[in-house]
């Protein structure tokens, strides 16, 4: 696995287990992966992979059952939509708008595009 | 110091040892057997009569040599830092790695070595009756010559068990050597300070003067030799022994 | 359950020559369950620093005290504990068969499948002289069988060297899966990025002293790793390294934001400034 630079790890593994939570190949209630098995697929030092599992827990994202290990929370789905929507709009926008002004581009040509888009899907 | 001993983990070391050196042992054997029959076979085309000390002197000078080569060489692998540290690193206490070479270069040498001089006699005797239609002579290991040859292995082996511990590599040579250089100077020493002592007497005859030298009865001469030969068997040989134990706990990658 | 302190060296003072220290008052203390990295330039020491631990040199002054027992005494319980992967391996004249026979005896928690697990799935054969085979192959060899002997302490020495690309790979798999509470790991390397997202906490030997010792998320939390594009040297950087696009550059991180740390430019920032970042990560 390759990952870029800027975000630490352990934010790119907790980006990695929401993508797959938004792709639906995660439901409630499903187990995943334990630290372990984690850090040896992606060649990742364990206490990275604990990081972010347990960051992931701390947003209501993994329930961590003792003893046996961590699952997909109740509305997992739904906490991971919202932050991303959050991420988007405090981190994703905001460089949007700075590359449009220098770049001389308007909120009208966005929507040609964006309606463009559309037609296309 | 960690003086554990687990008799196993002895035997896993030597089993290690015999499993590692299997190939320089062949060799050993083979050798020994190969000699023994050329020396034979040589001495049965010169002599009809068996010479009676045969088998006691070329047992004695096999025995010497290789018992020294294997003494001095038991730490063969301190010779490179790379086995130095495999070594230091096995799982045993130095009682242990110490007790195993000693029990292998003694005790065990002794056994295999007489066991493998009497095949090799007999192998020899095979070749001539092959040859010559007769024995040449018969290998008898339980007689005192032998049991003596043991006795003075004993102090070789102290001293060679220093020497495989002090010097890295080529051990045997260095240690003889050393033994050479040490007993040259004792005797140099011991010489001149006779010289000066005695440098009275008549010239041409350094020994002890009859009217200087002490009039030991022949009680106290018996046991002063006997005192000697005590501390030279109870106190000198354990001490060197102990001195190479010390030398390889404090030996460094 | 509380975490052990199974390396403590206080205070340590060594040398090859007279009177020419390597280590002056040297101080070291690592945990269980984690995975240490090694960092130091040629010759600053780092594999005389891995053997005092493991008890193969004597030190001059200061305490060295590994998995509980003081290293140069080399107590058996000490060595039961303690896999040391060297640089080079001297193999003596064997065949990998012959190392869980010979040499397993002397670990009691040996784990023969386990051995024979990591064989296959370094993808060595099973059965064939090891004085015969490749460097790395020797490597494989020698760190299956550590592994397989369950030891607290895992001591590599430049473990990739000699691995190729497929086998390195494996190795990162097998060392993430292999770390326990209660076991360490210490990984001497100049092939960072090698042990990439492996090694953490970083530890840092330079001019006879320790002069870093930090878990990788302290360092995300006081310094920023960033690209900075653009044709002049970022003027915040603490040291800024040239790459296609600008600079890859360090400097003191004001955000509560993270960032992934670059192992190469952290050292060289080190090595460089080691006052300005002790006073930074001391504060």
């Amino acid at each position: 696995m390759q990952f870029s630079d800027q975000r630490s790890i352990y934010q790119q593994i907790a980006d990695l287990i929401c993508d797959t939570i938004l792709a639906g190949e995660l439901p409630d209630g499903e187990r995943v992966s334990s630290v372990r098995e984690m850090a040896a697929s992606i060649e990742v030092n364990p206490n990275t992979v604990q990081r972010s599992y347990s960051y992931l827990q701390d947003q209501g994202i993994l329930d961590n059952k003792r003893g046996i290990g961590y699952f997909i929370a109740q509305d997992a789905y739904q906490k991971v939509k919202s932050m991303k929507r959050d991420q988007f709009i405090k981190e994703e926008v905001p460089q949007l708008f700075r590359t449009m002004e220098l770049l001389g581009i308007d909120l009208v040509d966005i929507q040609t595009l964006f309606n463009r888009h559309k037609q296309q899907i | 110091m960690d003086m554990t001993f687990r008799t196993p983990i002895v035997r896993h070391l030597i089993f290690r040892d015999l499993y590692i050196n299997k190939k320089s042992s062949l060799i050993f054997c083979g050798v020994l057997v190969g000699l023994l029959t050329l020396f034979g076979t040589i001495a049965k085309m010169d002599q009809s009569n068996p010479d009676p000390n045969f088998h006691l002197m070329w047992y004695g000078i096999f025995f010497f040599v290789f018992g020294i080569f294997q003494t001095g060489g038991v730490y063969v692998e301190f010779a490179q830092p790379a086995t130095r540290q495999d070594y230091l690193l096995l799982p045993a206490s130095h009682l242990e790695k110490w007790t195993s070479r000693w029990f292998r270069t003694l005790p065990l040498f002794i056994i295999a070595y007489t066991l493998l001089y009497w095949a090799a006699s007999w192998i020899m005797n095979l070749v001539c009756l092959a040859a010559f239609g007769g024995f040449y002579t018969t290998f008898q290991p339980f007689q005192q010559g032998i049991y003596d040859l043991w006795k003075i292995y004993l102090v070789a082996h102290a001293i060679f068990s220093i020497g495989a511990l002090q010097f890295n590599k080529s051990a045997t040579i260095k240690t003889a050597l050393t033994l050479l250089i040490l007993m040259t100077a004792i005797s140099f020493i011991g010489g001149v300070t006779a010289w000066t002592l005695f440098t009275g007497m008549q010239e041409d005859n350094l020994i002890i003067n009859p009217s200087l030298s002490f009039n030991l009865s022949e009680h106290t001469s018996y046991w002063l030799g006997q005192t000697g030969k005590w501390i030279l068997w109870f106190v000198l040989i354990p001490l060197f022994w102990w001195i190479s134990f010390l030398k390889l706990n404090e030996k460094e990658v | 359950m509380t975490i052990e302190t199974l390396i403590q060296i206080d205070g340590l003072q060594f040398g090859y020559k007279k009177g020419k220290p390597l280590f002056n008052d040297l101080h070291l203390h690592l945990k269980g369950g984690q995975i240490y990295g090694l960092l130091g330039r040629n010759g600053a020491g780092k594999t005389t620093l891995l053997r005092i631990i493991a008890g193969l040199l004597k030190p001059w002054e200061g305490e060295v005290t590994t998995l509980g027992h003081s290293a140069f005494e080399r107590c058996a319980t000490m060595l039961e504990d303690i896999c040391f992967i060297p640089e080079e391996w001297a193999v003596p004249d064997l065949d990998i068969r012959d190392l869980p026979r010979i040499y397993a005896p002397f670990y009691p928690k040996f784990d023969a499948d386990l051995f024979w697990k990591l064989v296959s799935e370094f993808e060595l054969p099973p059965s064939g002289k090891l004085t015969g085979s490749s460097f790395g192959q020797k490597k494989k060899a020698i760190i299956s069988f550590g592994l397989a002997t369950k030891a607290r302490l895992l001591i590599l020495d430049e473990p990739t060297n000699g691995l190729d690309i497929p086998s390195k790979s494996r190795f990162r798999k097998i060392i993430s899966s292999s770390i326990h509470d209660e076991t360490c790991m210490l990984i001497s390397t100049h092939q960072v990025r090698d042990m990439v997202n492996l090694i953490d906490p970083l530890i840092i030997l330079d001019q006879g002293k320790i002069i870093f010792q930090e878990d990788l998320a302290t360092v995300a939390q006081k310094l920023r790793f960033h690209v900075h594009t653009g044709l002049q040297e970022p003027l915040d950087a603490w040291y800024a390294e040239r790459i296609p696009g600008g600079y890859l550059a360090v400097s003191e991180n004001t955000t509560d934001e993270d960032t992934d740390v670059d192992l190469e430019v952290l050292f060289n920032a080190i090595i460089q400034h080691p006052d300005r970042i002790k006073n930074l990560f001391n504060a």
